[in-house]
């Protein structure tokens, strides 16, 4: 079998490159483990909440609330703000014992009244009992995808019933009830008011926010990278009031055989996100390492980035942390992905493993951008050189001299 | 005080600020007897524009102050966006602190846009050692910008004797740009020594975003020294970009 792993990288599962199934995806399938699941088409159990909006089929998409055979505190299930510092099989383990019951929806309509209950569900920010009623017991079935975390068994919903109560908090009652507050608005006052991200893009997937006629169901994979690329935007804004940092930042932070590299260096905002997959990573299976990236100059960009939605995850933590220090940058960031790294686990790996790296100190504070290339070639398996011709904003930090040096110069040379 | 201000043709002023509003997000226009002018640097300092748009070009120039008003440049680009070819510009500020941006056609449609304090750049153009001059149409340059992003992210421009040259070389791939008098494209070229220097590809593509096919296009060089890029607008007025260069190797 012959794959083009730069495809691979960019498609993640999309299916671009023309097969029935993915390859990548097939072979992470086959290596875990699949867990026992009851073969009951009732289960009884506390959603934490959860609930699942397909793309495929636009606008008819599969739309299934999940629950844990599990009555109890199952909030873990499906909280990845906490998962960065657990084993990946514990998170595969919440992910696969989730059992989802599924449904089809018009994406237009979010307001039929299976879909109404489906949303107090994921309004709710404690978990929820409920008891599905499945069609057959739940097939065993497990997909991986880059952007959403794994997901668990599934069948058809005969029906679904809410025993336990769904606790709303005030804010998000308040954005839901008011049908002429624009999404946009709804995402960032709830944002304001410190209401995790992954809880925002399960909401916004279900039809929560905007103007009334406007409401619909968005597939959870686009959801997160919207209320990501949402925040960004409104951030960038926020940060270019401030004055550049000092001097250049370096941050660093390995887990899970990945290794997270920030530079910042001291002069307005632009950003570049790079990606070097090794091969028998979960993006490709070739035999090379892979570099992909995109960047932004300070007045933003008009595309969608190539590289996906890890662009935006990771900016949005970069941003947060600007933000603190009430500071502007260019931020290059760069990850390395290595042998070992098999199962994509979701998109919200990147945001949390950038947040945790920008909690630590920085591991080099310079004037001098030498030190950075000496500390890539020093840190990463890639090498200072590789990297430097991968990045275009670090060659322009490193090759673009400023306006600053002629000018004085012009001056010197026209006094006497 | 008090200005008054009418250009013809207002889509070819939109142009206009839409290219320099590529480079920087806010700008001190200085109003004066002789003309309108502006200078300012974008955010990483690579790039300064210096825009001067003498009173001879417009219709109508009343000034009788000197004034100088900070527009941000994405609002203002935006209003301007909504005239049309053939509208009549007028831009007036009355005692208020507004800019009163007019399209006359076949109505007249005014916008209000509230000014703010923007630090005006004090220094003038420096006057640096080139030792190239290159005279090319504008459509050469464009399209030379356009070949060689497909390969990298800087270019290189070498002026020799009789010819001149842009070359930009990626990991695998190369273009090369040649160009002689014999050449339509080249109009006129002077140099003291050969010289040779690259500049940053994103910041030229933002650059030349303005330029007319037709319009001649002034580069001035040194050995890895800044390009400045000059081109008329309306022949008497003139846009000059300085950008400073990449230093690879």
């Amino acid at each position: 079998m012959k794959l083009d792993p730069k495809l691979c990288i960019l498609c993640r599962g999309r299916g671009w490159c023309g097969l029935p199934y993915c390859p990548v995806l097939a072979r992470a399938k086959a290596t875990v483990k699949l867990r026992e699941i009851a073969s009951s088409k009732q289960v009884e159990g506390s959603t934490p909440p959860a609930v699942f909006v397909g793309r495929v089929g636009y606008p008819y998409v599969r739309v299934a609330p999940a629950a844990p055979p599990v009555v109890g505190d199952t909030r873990l299930y499906d909280l990845p703000e906490a998962w960065l510092r657990r084993r990946l099989e514990e998170i595969l383990e919440y992910r696969w014992s989730l059992i989802m019951g599924v449904t089809i929806a018009n994406v237009k309509k979010p307001h039929e009244k299976l879909l109404d209950e489906l949303r107090l569900l994921a309004m709710s920010s404690k978990p929820v009992d409920v008891e599905l009623v499945l069609k057959k017991p739940p097939r065993p079935l497990i997909t991986f995808a880059e952007h959403e975390p794994p997901l668990g068994p599934r069948s058809r919903m005969e029906k679904i019933k809410i025993t336990g109560n769904p606790s709303i908090p005030r804010p998000v009652e308040k954005v839901y009830d008011d049908t002429d507050l624009p999404a946009l608005e709804a995402v960032l006052s709830l944002y304001e008011k410190k209401i995790p991200v992954s809880y925002i893009q399960k909401m916004f997937s279900v039809g929560t926010f905007g103007i009334k006629k406007q409401r619909r169901l968005v597939p959870t994979r686009w959801s997160i990278t919207a209320v990501d690329s949402m925040l960004c935007r409104e951030l960038v804004k926020e940060i270019k009031n401030y004055n550049p940092i000092n001097e250049i930042m370096v941050f660093k932070y390995r887990i899970h055989e990945n290794l997270f590299i920030a530079i910042l260096h001291p002069s307005k905002w632009s950003y570049e996100w790079m990606e070097a997959w090794w091969p028998s990573t979960s993006w490709n299976p070739g035999k090379e390492v892979v570099v992909e990236g995109d960047w932004e100059g300070y007045f933003g960009r008009t595309t969608y980035p190539g590289i996906g939605g890890c662009y935006y995850a990771s900016m949005l933590a970069t941003l947060e942390y600007l933000r603190k220090i009430k500071r502007q940058a260019t931020t290059i960031l760069l990850r390395e992905i290595y042998p070992g790294f098999n199962i994509p686990i979701g998109v919200w790996f990147v945001r949390e493993s950038v947040r945790a790296m920008f909690r630590t100190k920085p591991v080099l504070r310079t004037d001098d951008i030498k030190e950075v290339l000496d500390l890539l070639e020093r840190e990463t398996r890639l090498g200072g050189e590789k990297w430097l011709s991968s990045s275009v904003l670090l060659r322009r930090v490193m090759f673009t001299k400023t306006l600053d040096e002629f000018l004085s110069f012009a001056k010197l040379g026209k006094s006497p | 005080m008090p200005f008054e201000v009418v250009f013809d043709g207002a889509k070819d002023f939109a142009d206009l600020i839409a290219t320099a509003s590529n480079l920087i997000d806010e700008a001190a226009f200085k109003f004066t007897e002789e003309g309108i002018s502006m200078r300012a640097m974008d955010p990483s300092r690579v790039v300064l524009i210096d825009l001067n748009l003498p009173a001879s070009i417009f219709s109508k120039y009343e000034v009788e102050e000197e004034e100088t008003v900070g527009i941000n440049m994405d609002h203002f680009k935006k209003i301007l966006k909504r005239g049309k070819n053939k509208d009549t510009l007028i831009l007036r500020k009355g005692e208020e602190n507004f800019l009163e941006i007019t399209f006359e056609g076949t109505a007249k449609r005014t916008f209000k846009l509230p000014l703010i304090d923007v630090e005006a750049l004090e220094l003038d153009l420096p006057e640096l050692p080139f030792t190239a001059k290159v005279v090319l149409i504008g459509e050469v340059l464009k399209e030379a910008v356009k070949d060689a992003s497909l390969v990298s992210d800087a270019m290189k421009f070498i002026a020799r004797e009789n010819e001149f040259l842009m070359r930009a070389e990626g990991e695998t791939n190369e273009v090369e740009i040649k160009l002689t008098l014999e050449d339509e494209g080249l109009l006129d070229l002077e140099v003291d020594e050969e010289t040779q220097s690259a500049y940053g590809i994103s910041y030229l593509a933002d650059m030349i975003k303005g330029i007319g096919k037709a319009d001649e296009v002034i580069l001035r060089f040194g050995n890895e020294m800044p390009l400045q890029m000059e081109y008329p607008i309306r022949e008497e007025g003139r846009l000059v970009f300085l950008l400073a260069p990449r230093v690879e190797e």
